[in-house]
């Protein structure tokens, strides 16, 4: 193609450029169409991105010679998504990196140490199936674990849920602030926003907590624009100068770890100049609800919880209706005194003033009183967290129901141009529910019960004695890599299926080469729902090398455990179950008319932003906003205070020893671990960095580019310092994600805190863990301590 | 006879030297310019440092030799001659300068087959082949065993505007580029003229030196002396112009040119400016200046070389000014150009530029001159000390035989 | 009237995504160790970092791309003709004709031209996108998308950027987005005091 239209250009071109520029003919007239599909050799399949931002753009692609030459933006039926972003396009040589595993490997050195040799697949599987078999009959399904990235597209849940396995289990991250959230209004895994992003342009304030928005959700960074030019003030709080806070309207940099001190004091100014809507906290909320003054827990008769009616002058079911609930009052049953909710929240947060947190937070007091101000008044207003910042610390549920309050108590929630919570790659949306594969019924097949947080297996005696990882998933997923380390060494089996020789992979007993999403056997794959629309991946490319599918490699090892019959065939058979009996939102969608349809479709489902709870009912026992929490009463939390971080905290007796606070934020370079390899994006940002202050680095003697150290009690890293005055002073950064070879030694996990807060235990996604709450100390490499 | 014993040997290592040249041109040829220190940031290097300073010493004798017949001075005359087979000669090399700088050179018939005559480098191309055929021509009369004088004269005439115009227009390749701070200016010429002459003169004037020591070839002392007396004059003007310039760019205090100059004054290029503003303008002047010095011919060789090495560290800051500093700046600043390794981390940025020549560009750079060496002793001995007798329309200068 | 094609940059929507710089070698074939189009942080000493004093600081990005300019110092100077001003005013090289004396590259006052110093590496090992392979030892860059918008498509770049941040079309209609961002927003264009007349503006 390149050669014949190169021959074409020349004979174009031949005289006509003699002695003169600009005397040529118009290009249209000389250059040959050169329109993919136009060229017999080339053609064009559909697929999505999954790796895991979760963004899930739809591609369309190119191949040429059996080679992918091409990723574009699929046409979206909402034009709006028809985007990539450089991750997208990086899989262009990602696909074929050298770090690709050709082949089944076992190992041959001690696990960690990355020696292999290559197998046959039926060693490989027949060598896994033996193990698992054994390992069941010997101590049930509950010895194996099966863990899967979010960048893997067929988890292989089926043959784990036959197996008896454990998967379910909670896994520490991106939960931090949903877990405390969803005790306010009962909000899904991760805590989506309420409203989604394209709403935005009804907002009048949007404050982003901790979200670097326009790098981790890329592909929606022009609804952030289109709200700013459509007038609304965003307002970044982040302790650092990020991407997003230099395209916001205002920067509030405070201590991190002390944004529940901002928040309440938010709620205290709200209080204070009754800013809250107290007929929607009557309607909507648990406000009028009576706390008990002897055992603090909601006052019931019979089952039901009461609230004071004014209309009738008693106590009446919270749902009865035509009741006109009563917000504040002296009541009393029984001899016990009852408070509304709302006035024990006005109580409890009454001390939370701007110039008490002022002092915690190190934002000034104004500041907090213009914020608090401009929040509340200025209209609809959004509060958008993200996942990398607040999200990863001890006690972010405390965060996450502060902000779930304060939305609340400015009626926020369930109101177009509102929303509380997580702002990330277009996450809320109609929702449109997938049948599971019929796994039959008499054969008693079904996941073991999680024996604990999966956080909690380094770290806790458990059943566990196999580890299935699809994805890298251990170095990036838990915190403290040496403990990480430790329970790997200590298992009997570990497998791990991966497309690249990433660090995880070093710990395997047997390694299974799975593809990329581009590669297949099948004609098409996995299903996804995002931003409103389904869609489905069409095989692009074949399997590279000998690596198969996820899907292929779980039929293969469940045919070495016989149980290859109650599996799908193929991955259409999957797909047209999972689109049985369909919900509303996907009636009329099948295979086939994916295929019909650039393998994407739109959801039936409104052509306005996705707004929940605008019916005010919510996914909570009560089915309203639930400003106040039994669950958590037993750790004294009915409300969220403010506590000091449990590591990174200057009052802690370890920061005299590591005085700085150490973060790693997620960038648009990488989606965790996924496209530490890229090449193409590696040309851009090379290696990690020890992103500091140069105040920071020149108490310590450093100059720009220094190789350092960073170090605690749990271990350390080396990677060079850049001198970054956009860091906040005490504070320090890495970006997640990077695997330990682009390191000069070590990994960034190796320093963090994987300690679990046991209130975590109780809440709807378990505890989080606490990357971001860790001290550090930074020294130049091989220098003196 | 020994001195044909030293000039067998003198060819072979020339010889030598240029294979090895040819050699390491081949390899550059193979790989690509990948195998020089040029990237995309210092994106010309020793070729074209080596070109401009070629073009120079080249023009500078030519000027000579012209003028001796267009102003008649009759002194000069008797150096024509040589003179003009230097010229030619060094035209030649910058020509082969040019060559083996080009990324595609098997397209250099382009040059001819599709010139574009806005360029400057074309007006580049057609002085130098005018200049050629004139040196040619000239040299070709010069030689005849009865010369035209007439003839003579005409050619004079169009050979001397013809090497103030080569090297001017070399100095246009450079002045008229307003994306270039450094280079941007009026005096660019005027610079480079005068940067000819007094290095162009210097090697005529050493040049003179070696053919007398390994030749037949003589010289009047005296000649030395009254060249001497006008190298001193060309070393002033150049030195002026110098001045001048840099004087120019500093007094605004403009940010980019400040930058340019810093480089200049104090930064990388400071060796190469100091050198050839000490070494190369002030201490050669302060020889030349006095006329005892001008009467021994070792003080005036003295002069003559550091006057050339003045003019090769005034090409290496004139071009490498204007290379160092990104265009536009900010971070990760402009790629190289140059792949990484499989597997190596990828460092393909550069916030500023950096040049250090390959030895596949020394070899390069040896070879075209060494192969310099052998046209000029070939081209001497057949039309200088061969025909010495025969060549009666020059006025040799009366052998001062000891 | 003949078209003149250009573009404008938002730089106020930019975020330093560096998408249109990879969509721009995905689909120009531009190999590894260059870029055509890159992504300048006006900041600090390195990418994404910005400059001044906590938290005084300041950070923005600019990508950096041929600007197509009118008065085309590049073409000038090209010995061959070589690099030429199209009829839609772009500024594109005839790769067939380039002799490699990087002229061109000395005469750019932006720093946007890529030389083959090499035979091009490619990572993946083959070919992609749409642009003809270029040989070692001659002058590439932005082509403003010819393959593409020779067929009324806008350049990758555009159609890349997740912020919208970059517009395409006639600068001669006074209609066109291009001409009336130009106008609405003051449309800057990059060292205009060279005179070169990029027809690619910056909205600041």
């Amino acid at each position: 193609m390149g050669l014949s239209r190169r021959t074409f250009i020349k004979t174009g071109l031949a005289g006509a450029a003699l002695g003169a520029c600009g005397a040529l003919p118009p290009v249209s007239k000389w250059l040959r169409q050169s329109d993919a599909a136009s060229d017999p050799q080339e053609k064009v399949a559909y697929t999505y991105h999954p790796p895991n931002c979760g963004g899930r753009c739809s591609f369309k692609c190119t191949v040429k010679d059996g080679k992918l030459v091409k990723i574009e933006a699929n046409e979206w039926p909402d034009k709006r998504n028809s985007l990539v972003c450089l991750r997208g396009l990086s899989e262009l040589e990602r696909v074929y990196s050298p770090d690709r595993i050709k082949t089944p490997l076992k190992r041959v050195g001690e696990r960690g140490e990355g020696k292999f040799v290559p197998i046959s697949w039926d060693e490989a599987l027949t060598t896994v199936a033996g193990k698992l078999k054994e390992l069941k009959d010997k101590h049930g399904g509950k010895s194996i674990y099966l863990k899967a990235s979010s960048g893997v597209e067929h988890p292989m849940f089926s043959l784990a849920t036959m197996l008896g396995a454990q998967f379910t289990n909670h896994a520490g991250i991106d939960i931090g602030l949903s877990g405390g959230l969803h005790q306010i209004t009962g909000v899904g895994l991760f805590g989506p926003m309420n409203n989604e992003v394209t709403d935005w342009v009804n907002s009048k304030t949007i404050i982003l907590l901790g979200n670097n928005f326009l790098e981790t959700s890329m592909t929606d960074a022009q609804f952030f624009y289109d709200a700013k030019e459509a007038g609304a003030k965003i307002i970044s709080i982040d302790p650092s100068y990020s991407t997003t806070t230099t395209r916001c309207d205002q920067w509030i940099s405070l201590r991190p770890g002390t944004d529940t001190a901002l928040i309440l004091a938010l709620i205290n100014q709200v209080f204070a100049n009754k800013w809250y809507h107290e007929d929607y906290l009557r309607k909507n909320s648990t406000a009028p609800f009576l706390i008990r003054e002897d055992d603090k827990k909601l006052f019931k008769l019979g089952d039901k919880y009461q609230v004071w009616d004014k209309n009738s002058g008693s106590f009446q079911p919270y749902d009865a209706p035509g009741i006109q609930p009563e917000l504040e009052g002296d009541f009393a049953a029984d001899g016990v005194k009852l408070q509304t909710v709302f006035a024990a929240l006005r109580e409890h947060t009454k001390g939370n003033t701007p110039a008490w947190a002022a002092k915690i937070t190190e934002v000034p007091e104004q500041v907090i009183k213009d914020l608090a101000k401009q929040y509340a008044t200025a209209g609809p207003a959004v509060l958008a967290w993200g996942w990398g910042g607040p999200d990863k610390w001890y006690h972010a549920d405390s965060l996450g129901r502060a902000g779930g309050i304060l939305a609340a108590l400015t009626g926020n929630i369930g109101r177009v141009g509102g929303g509380v919570g997580a702002a990330n790659h277009h996450l809320p949306g109609y929702f449109a529910p997938f049948k599971g594969w019929p796994l039959p019924k008499d054969k008693g097949f079904a996941p073991a019960k999680p024996e604990m947080p999966a956080t909690d297996f380094p770290q806790k005696p458990n059943s566990v004695r196999a580890v299935i990882i699809q994805g890298n998933t251990l170095n990036q997923w838990l915190a403290n890599a040496h403990q990480t380390a430790a329970w790997l060494k200590k298992l009997d089996l570990v497998v791990v299926v991966d497309i690249f020789h990433n660090d995880t992979v070093n710990y395997a007993d047997i390694v299974l080469p799975t593809c990329t999403n581009f590669e297949m056997e099948y004609d098409c794959y996995n299903l996804q729902v995002r931003r409103n629309h389904i869609m489905m991946m069409q095989k692009v490319i074949d399997p590279l090398y000998e690596s198969k599918t996820d899907f292929k490699i779980e039929q293969e090892l469940a045919a070495k455990l016989g149980l290859a019959q109650y599996l799908p065939k193929t991955p259409a058979d999957l797909n047209n179950a999972r689109l049985k009996d369909p919900a509303p939102p996907l009636k009329g969608i099948t295979v086939e008319t994916l295929k019909a349809n650039r393998y994407i479709q739109r959801l039936n489902a409104p052509w306005e932003p996705f707004r929940s709870n605008m019916n005010q009912v919510y996914a909570t026992p009560t089915k309203k906003i639930q400003l106040y929490s039994e669950v958590l009463l037993p750790f004294g939390a009915g409300f969220p205070s403010y506590e000091e971080p449990q590591e990174a905290s200057p009052h802690n007796p370890l920061f005299k020893k590591y005085p700085l606070q150490f973060s790693q934020a997620h960038t648009r370079y990488r989606a965790h671990s996924s496209f530490s390899n890229a090449r193409w994006i590696t040309q851009i940002i090379k290696e990690p960095k020890v992103e500091m202050n140069p105040k920071d680095a020149q108490k310590r003697g450093l100059k720009n580019g220094d190789l350092v150290e960073v170090f605690n009690d749990r271990g350390k890293f080396q990677a060079r310092y850049q001198a970054t005055p956009d860091m906040r002073p005490g504070s320090i950064r890495v970006s997640e994600g990077w695997w330990s070879k682009y390191f000069a030694a070590g990994n960034l996990q190796n320093v963090t805190n994987s300690a679990n807060n046991p209130r975590g235990y109780p809440l709807s996604h378990g505890p989080v863990i606490p990357f971001n709450d860790t001290l550090v100390e930074v020294k130049k490499a091989g220098g003196a301590n | 006879m020994e001195n044909r014993g030293n000039l067998k040997m003198s060819l072979g290592i020339l010889g030598l030297l240029t294979l090895l040249g040819l050699i390491a041109w081949v390899y550059q040829l193979s790989n690509g310019l990948i195998v020089t220190g040029m990237r995309n940031v210092v994106s010309w290097g020793l070729y074209i440092t080596s070109f401009m300073f070629f073009v120079g010493l080249s023009a500078g004798g030519l000027i000579v030799s012209s003028s001796a017949t267009v102003f008649d001075i009759p002194a000069f005359k008797a150096v024509a001659k040589p003179a003009v087979i230097l010229s030619t000669v060094c035209i030649i090399l910058a020509g082969l300068f040019i060559v083996v700088d080009l990324g595609s050179p098997e397209r250099i018939l382009y040059l001819f087959i599709h010139p574009q005559f806005q360029s400057p480098l074309i007006w580049d191309v057609v002085v130098i082949a005018i200049y050629l055929v004139v040196s040619l021509l000239y040299l070709k009369h010069m030689t005849q065993p009865a010369p035209d004088y007439r003839k003579l004269a005409t050619m004079s005439a169009v050979a001397l505007p013809a090497a103030v115009l080569v090297h001017s227009v070399t100095a246009w390749i450079f002045g008229l580029q307003i994306a270039r701070v450094s280079w941007h200016s009026a005096l660019m010429a005027p610079l480079f003229v005068a940067s000819a002459l007094d290095s162009g003169l210097a090697l005529l004037i050493i040049v003179l030196a070696g053919l007398e020591r390994y030749s037949d070839y003589k010289v009047e002392p005296k000649l030395y002396a009254s060249l001497a007396g006008l190298l001193a004059a060309f070393v002033a003007v150049d030195a002026f112009f110098v001045f001048s310039e840099v004087l120019t760019a500093a007094y605004p205090g403009e940010e980019s040119v400040t930058a340019a100059l810093g480089l200049l004054l104090s930064g990388p290029l400071a060796p190469f400016f100091w050198v050839q503003v000490v070494l190369g303008l002030a201490v050669p002047f302060v020889i030349l200046a006095s006329a005892a010095n001008r009467q021994s011919k070792s003080k005036i060789l003295l002069a003559a070389a550091l006057v050339i090495i003045g003019v090769f560290c005034k090409r290496v800051w004139l071009l490498f000014s204007s290379f160092l500093l990104p265009l536009v700046e900010g971070a990760p600043g402009i790629t190289l150009g140059q792949a990484p390794a499989a597997g190596a981390k990828l460092d393909m940025w550069a916030m500023a530029g950096s040049y250090t020549p390959t030895l596949v560009e020394w070899a390069i750079f040896i070879g075209i001159i060494s192969f310099g060496g052998i046209m000029f002793i070939i081209a001497a001995r057949r039309l200088l000390w061969a025909r010495e007798d025969t060549a009666r329309g020059i006025r040799i200068a009366p052998t001062a035989a000891k | 009237m003949a078209k003149k094609l250009g573009m404008t940059i938002d730089l106020k929507r930019c975020m330093g995504c560096h998408t249109c710089s990879l969509g721009c070698k995905m689909q120009n074939n531009v190999p590894m160790g260059m870029l055509w189009n890159r992504i300048l942080t006006i900041g600090g000493e390195d990418v994404d970092t910005a400059r001044g004093e906590f938290p005084s600081l300041e950070k923005s990005w600019m990508p950096l791309s041929c600007l197509h300019c009118e008065n085309a110092s590049c073409v000038k100077v090209c010995p061959v003709g070589a690099t030429y001003r199209d009829e839609d005013g772009r500024v594109l090289i005839n790769y067939d004709r380039c002799i490699g004396c990087r002229y061109c590259m000395a005469a750019c006052p932006y720093n946007v031209r890529v030389f083959n110093w090499q035979k091009p590496v490619r990572e993946p090992g083959h070919s992609y996108g749409e642009a003809p392979v270029r040989a070692k030892g001659i002058m590439e860059k932005c082509t403003l998308c010819v393959e593409r918008t020779a067929k009324g498509q806008e350049p990758r770049c555009v159609e890349v950027c997740p912020a919208k941040a970059r517009k395409f079309g006639d600068l001669n209609d006074p209609n066109s987005e291009v001409s009336k961002a130009i106008r609405e927003r003051g449309g800057q264009q990059l060292l205009a005091e060279k005179g070169t007349k990029p027809q690619v503006y910056y909205l600041r």
